[in-house]
C-alpha cells in the first residue's frame, strides 16, 4: 500500500497547471510629431506635422499628418510669420521669410480641435562659413566579399570660431548629375513584329541632368567642444556611387546649420538611434523628449524638434576623371530622358 | 536553572538590539527650478517652471510669482493649484504692461512653505502696426490691421471715430469694423493700446460718391450713337438716332450753372455713329436705313463748328480721344467688320497718319480714359486695362478692371490722378483707379437705373456730368441729366 502510494506520489509530483501568460501591453498613445526647421536663408521652410501611431512608421500611412492646424513662427519681438498648408500636416512659410541673427524664434500650432502647442525658444546663433569642401573616393568593404560599396565622402572645412560655444548640423540638399545614357545602342522590343530586340539606334539624347529628392538618410551632428577656434575638416557625408551618378560631373551642396545646444543634443540621440545595429554595445532605444510642449497639458509627451539655425552652403562639382574608386556604370540603352525626372536643360545654378 | 533562564534572555535582548532598526523617515525638500520663458509679448507672459523630486509631494498650490521689483513686493500670483506629481509646469498672465521689465519666480507651497525657484527677468515688448487691408471701403467693412504684441485694449480710430475690434489674432492680426463716416472721406488709421498711440502711413479711404440728378433732358428724344463734344464748361450732345430707331436732327448745348439745356442749330448733316472727341466730331453714315458711310469731319473751337477736309478714311462706331492737341481715332466698324486701325490727326499740320493696329478691336463702346499723354483701354473680353503710348505707337497692359464693365458704353474720365471708370450699361458700380500706383478702390454704387446708357460724358470742376438714356423698351421716359461728385458723401 505504501509502495503503491510512494508510486502515485512520483507519478503526480512532475504534473504541473499551466498558467497563460498574458502580456498587458498598454495601448500607445498618439504622439504630435513635429519636424522642421527655419535657417536665416529665405524660404520657403518646412514644417511637418505627423501623429505618431503605436509601434512606429514601418506601415506607411499609420503616421497620419495633421491637417487644418494654425502654424505660425513668432520671433523675440513679437513679429508672428504664419505657414501655409501645402499639402496635408506640411506647413511652410512665405518665400520672403527668413530668419535673423541674434533673435529666438518660437513654434506656435493650434490644432483645428483647439489644442495648442509651442516649442522652447531657438535662438539663431552665427555659424562660420564654409571655407571650402573637399571629397574623397572611398571603397567600403561589405559582408559581401565580392561587392565592395564605392562612392564620395565630402569633407567641410571651416574655422569655428573661438569666442563662443558653437554646435553644427550638416544636411546636404538634393544632389543633381549629368546622367550618361547611350541611345545609339538601343533595340527594338522583344514584341516588335518586324524585327525584335533589332538594332534602332537613336540621335538622342546623350545626356541629361537630374536632381536628387532622395529622403535625407543620414546627417552628421558636432559640437566645437575639441575644435573650438580651431580650423577644423569634417566628414559630413557619404554618397554612395550607384552607377548613374559618378558617370560624368555630381553637384553637391552642403548646408552648415548653426544650432543651439538642445537641438544638438536631440540630433545625437536621434543619430545614436539611428544608428543601431542590433549589437550589445547599441544605445537602449528611447523615446527622445523635443522641444515642443503642449500648453494644455505640460505632461503631454510631443515628439520631434523644432530647430532654428543660421546656415551656410557650399556646393562641390566632383568629375569621374577625379575619382580612384567607381562602381561599374550603369548603361541606358536608351534616350536619357526615360530617366525619371531628366532633363535636358541643365538645373538653376549647375555651373561645374 | 535561572543563570541559564537569564543568559537565554541575554542572548536575545543581545540579538534583538543588533538585528533590530528603526525605519526613519526621510523628508525630501523638492527643488524649484524657473525655467524659460516660452512667450512674452506686450501684455502676456507664458513661463516654465519645473518641480524636481524623487517622490510625489503634497502640495498645496504652485505656480509663479510676479513682480516689477526683486524683492517681490506685492506680486501678482499666477496660482496653478494643487499638485501632486513633480515635473514641468507652465502658468500664463495676460495682464502686463508694454515695455516694463518684470521679475519672476516659480513656487511651490508645501504645508503652508513656500519653496522659491531662481529668479528670471523678463520684459514686456513694445507693440507695433505694419499694413492694413483694405485700404478703402464704406462703413461696416472689416479691415486687417497687421502688427505684433497687440493687447486685448487696443482700439483703433478711423479719423476720430472708434471702430469696433471684433477679433485679435496671435496679437498680431487684428480685425476692426470701419465706423461710419464723419466729415473726411480719406483718413488716417490710429492705433490705441495701452495709452501708447500708433499710426500707419497710409491713409483709409472711405467709399464715396455722391449722384445726383440735375434734371429731365428738356426734349422726348431719347439720343442714341450720337455725338457729345466739351468746351470748357460748355456741353454739347446731339445727332445720333431718337431710341435707335429715327435720325435725330436736334443739338442741344447746356452751360454749367444753366438750369437746363438749349437748343442749337445743327452744325452739319446729322451723323449716325459718328466718332467725337471733346473737339472733333466726324465719319459715321446717315442713319440707320441709309448706312452709307461718309467722310464729314468737324472741328468745335471757340464755340464755332467749322468744316474740315474730308476723312482719309471710312467707318462708323470708332473711338476718338485728344492727346497734346492732336486727334486719335480708333477702331470701330466698316461693313460689320471690326476694325483695329488708328489714325492720328495732327492738328498743326491737318496731316493724318496711321499708326499700328490696336491689340484688340475697339469701338465707341470701349471704357478708355486719357492720362499723363496716354490713353488707356479696357479690353471687353477679359478687363486688362491697356495703355497706348501714340508718341512711341506701343501698347502695354498695366493693371485689370475688378468691376463689372456691363454692356459697354461706361463712363471713363479722369479727374486729377484718378481715373473713373463704371456705369456700363446694366451696371452699377463706379471703380476709381488711382493713377499713381494703379490701386483701384470702388465708389458708392449708381442710384438711378441702370436700364439705360450714357448718351454724353463730361467733367467740369471736378464732377462729372452724365445724359443718360434708358434704353428702347422703356417707354414715356425722358433722358436724365446726372452729376456725379466723386467724393461726396
Amino acid at each position: 500500500m505504501v509502495k503503491r502510494l510512494l508510486l502515485f506520489i512520483i507519478f503526480i509530483f512532475p504534473l504541473s497547471c499551466i498558467d497563460p501568460y498574458n502580456i498587458g501591453i498598454e495601448e500607445g498613445e498618439q504622439l504630435l510629431t513635429v519636424d522642421g526647421f527655419i535657417t536665416n536663408d529665405f524660404g520657403p521652410h518646412t514644417i511637418r506635422l505627423t501623429r505618431s501611431d503605436t509601434y512606429g512608421s514601418v506601415f506607411e500611412g499609420l503616421i497620419r499628418p495633421i491637417r487644418r492646424a494654425t502654424v505660425s513662427v513668432r520671433d523675440s519681438q513679437g513679429l508672428v510669420t504664419f505657414l501655409t498648408e501645402t499639402e496635408p500636416g506640411t506647413y511652410v512659410t512665405p518665400n520672403d521669410f527668413a530668419a535673423k541673427l541674434g533673435l529666438s524664434y518660437t513654434l506656435q500650432i493650434r490644432l483645428s480641435e483647439g489644442q495648442e502647442y509651442t516649442s522652447f525658444p531657438e535662438k539663431i546663433n552665427p555659424v562660420a562659413p564654409i571655407d571650402s569642401v573637399s571629397y574623397r573616393s572611398l571603397q567600403l568593404a561589405t559582408d559581401n566579399r565580392l561587392e565592395d560599396r564605392v562612392g564620395v565622402q565630402l569633407v567641410a572645412h571651416f574655422k569655428d570660431p573661438s569666442d563662443q560655444s558653437n554646435f553644427y548640423y550638416w544636411r546636404t540638399n538634393p544632389g543633381m548629375f549629368v546622367v550618361v545614357a547611350n541611345p545609339e545602342l538601343y533595340t527594338l522590343p522583344p514584341t516588335d513584329p518586324t524585327n525584335p530586340r533589332g538594332p534602332a539606334p537613336k540621335d538622342c539624347c546623350a545626356t541629361c541632368y537630374l536632381v536628387e529628392n532622395s529622403r535625407l538618410q543620414n546627417f552628421t551632428v558636432a559640437s566645437d567642444e575639441e575644435f573650438n577656434g580651431l580650423s577644423t575638416r569634417v566628414p559630413i557625408t557619404f554618397i554612395e556611387d550607384n552607377g548613374l551618378r559618378f558617370k560624368d560631373t555630381y553637384r553637391a551642396e552642403i548646408l552648415q546649420m548653426g544650432i543651439s545646444q538642445g537641438a544638438h543634443r536631440f540630433l545625437r540621440l536621434v543619430n545614436q538611434q539611428l544608428n543601431i545595429t542590433g549589437s550589445v554595445f547599441d544605445q537602449p532605444p528611447a523615446n527622445i523628449r523635443g522641444n515642443m510642449v503642449s500648453l494644455d497639458n505640460p505632461d503631454e509627451v510631443v515628439l520631434g524638434y523644432f530647430i532654428a539655425a543660421s546656415v551656410a552652403n557650399k556646393s562641390v562639382y566632383i568629375k569621374r576623371e577625379d575619382l580612384e574608386f567607381t562602381a561599374i556604370p550603369r548603361i541606358i540603352p536608351d534616350d536619357c530622358q526615360i530617366v525619371p525626372g531628366a532633363t535636358l536643360t541643365p538645373p538653376a545654378g549647375w555651373n561645374p | 536553572m535561572i543563570k541559564r533562564f537569564i543568559g537565554v534572555i541575554s542572548t536575545y535582548v543581545l540579538l534583538f538590539s543588533v538585528f533590530s532598526s528603526c525605519e526613519e523617515k526621510i523628508d525630501v525638500t523638492p527643488s524649484i527650478i524657473t525655467e524659460d520663458v516660452l512667450y512674452v509679448s506686450g501684455e502676456r507672459l507664458r513661463i516654465s517652471g519645473r518641480i524636481i523630486t524623487t517622490q510625489n509631494i503634497e502640495a498645496s498650490d504652485h505656480g509663479f510669482y510676479i513682480s516689477e521689483n526683486e524683492s517681490f513686493n506685492q506680486p501678482t500670483t499666477i496660482s496653478l493649484g494643487e499638485r501632486v506629481n513633480p515635473g514641468r509646469f507652465i502658468g500664463e498672465i495676460s495682464s502686463l504692461v508694454i515695455d516694463r521689465k518684470y521679475f519672476v519666480k516659480a513656487f511651490v507651497t508645501i504645508q503652508d512653505e513656500n519653496i522659491f525657484g531662481n529668479i528670471a527677468e523678463v520684459e514686456t515688448l513694445s507693440p507695433s502696426v505694419f499694413n492694413f487691408s483694405p485700404n478703402n471701403g464704406p462703413e461696416g467693412t472689416i479691415v486687417s490691421i497687421s502688427g505684433q504684441n497687440l493687447t486685448s485694449d487696443t482700439q483703433v480710430f478711423f479719423g476720430d471715430v472708434k471702430g469696433t475690434v471684433i477679433d485679435i489674432s496671435f496679437e498680431s492680426i487684428l480685425k476692426v469694423r470701419v465706423p461710419p463716416i464723419s466729415d473726411q472721406s480719406v483718413v488716417n488709421i490710429k492705433v490705441l493700446i495701452q495709452g501708447k498711440e500708433l499710426s500707419l502711413e497710409e491713409p483709409f479711404e472711405y467709399t464715396t460718391g455722391k449722384y445726383s440728378k440735375l434734371a429731365d433732358f428738356p426734349s422726348a428724344i431719347r439720343i442714341f450713337d450720337g455725338i457729345y463734344l466739351q468746351e470748357d464748361d460748355v456741353f454739347y450732345i446731339g445727332m445720333g438716332t431718337d431710341r435707335g430707331q429715327t435720325m435725330n436732327n436736334t443739338m442741344w448745348k447746356y452751360q454749367v450753372g444753366d438750369g437746363n439745356w438749349q437748343e442749337i442749330s445743327l452744325p452739319s448733316r446729322s451723323l449716325w455713329r459718328p466718332f467725337s472727341s471733346n473737339s472733333y466730331y466726324g465719319g459715321g453714315s446717315l442713319g440707320p436705313t441709309n448706312p452709307v458711310p461718309v467722310t464729314d469731319f468737324y472741328q468745335l473751337k471757340n464755340g464755332q463748328f467749322s468744316a474740315m477736309s474730308d476723312l482719309p478714311f471710312v467707318k462708323s462706331r470708332a473711338l476718338a480721344f485728344e492727346i497734346s492737341g492732336n486727334l486719335y481715332v480708333v477702331g470701330g466698324v466698316l461693313n460689320g467688320i471690326p476694325s483695329r486701325e488708328v489714325f492720328e490727326y495732327a492738328a498743326s499740320s491737318g496731316i493724318w497718319k496711321k499708326l499700328r493696329d490696336a491689340p484688340f478691336d475697339i469701338n465707341e463702346t470701349v471704357l478708355n480714359f486719357t492720362y499723363g499723354g496716354k490713353q488707356y483701354f479696357i479690353d471687353p473680353l477679359n478687363k486688362d486695362l491697356l495703355a497706348f503710348d501714340p508718341i512711341a505707337d506701343f501698347w502695354e497692359t498695366v493693371s485689370r478692371f475688378p468691376g463689372d464693365l456691363g454692356n459697354g458704353t461706361g463712363v471713363g474720365v479722369v479727374i486729377g490722378d484718378r481715373a473713373y471708370l463704371g456705369l456700363g450699361n446694366r451696371s452699377n458700380e463706379m471703380w476709381e483707379l488711382n493713377m499713381t500706383n494703379l490701386n483701384w478702390a470702388e465708389k458708392n454704387k449708381f442710384t438711378g437705373s441702370t436700364v439705360a446708357r450714357n448718351s454724353a460724358i463730361y467733367v467740369h470742376g471736378g464732377l462729372i456730368y452724365l445724359v443718360r438714356s434708358a434704353e428702347v423698351q422703356i417707354q414715356g421716359v425722358p433722358s436724365e441729366f446726372w452729376v456725379f461728385d466723386p467724393n461726396g458723401f
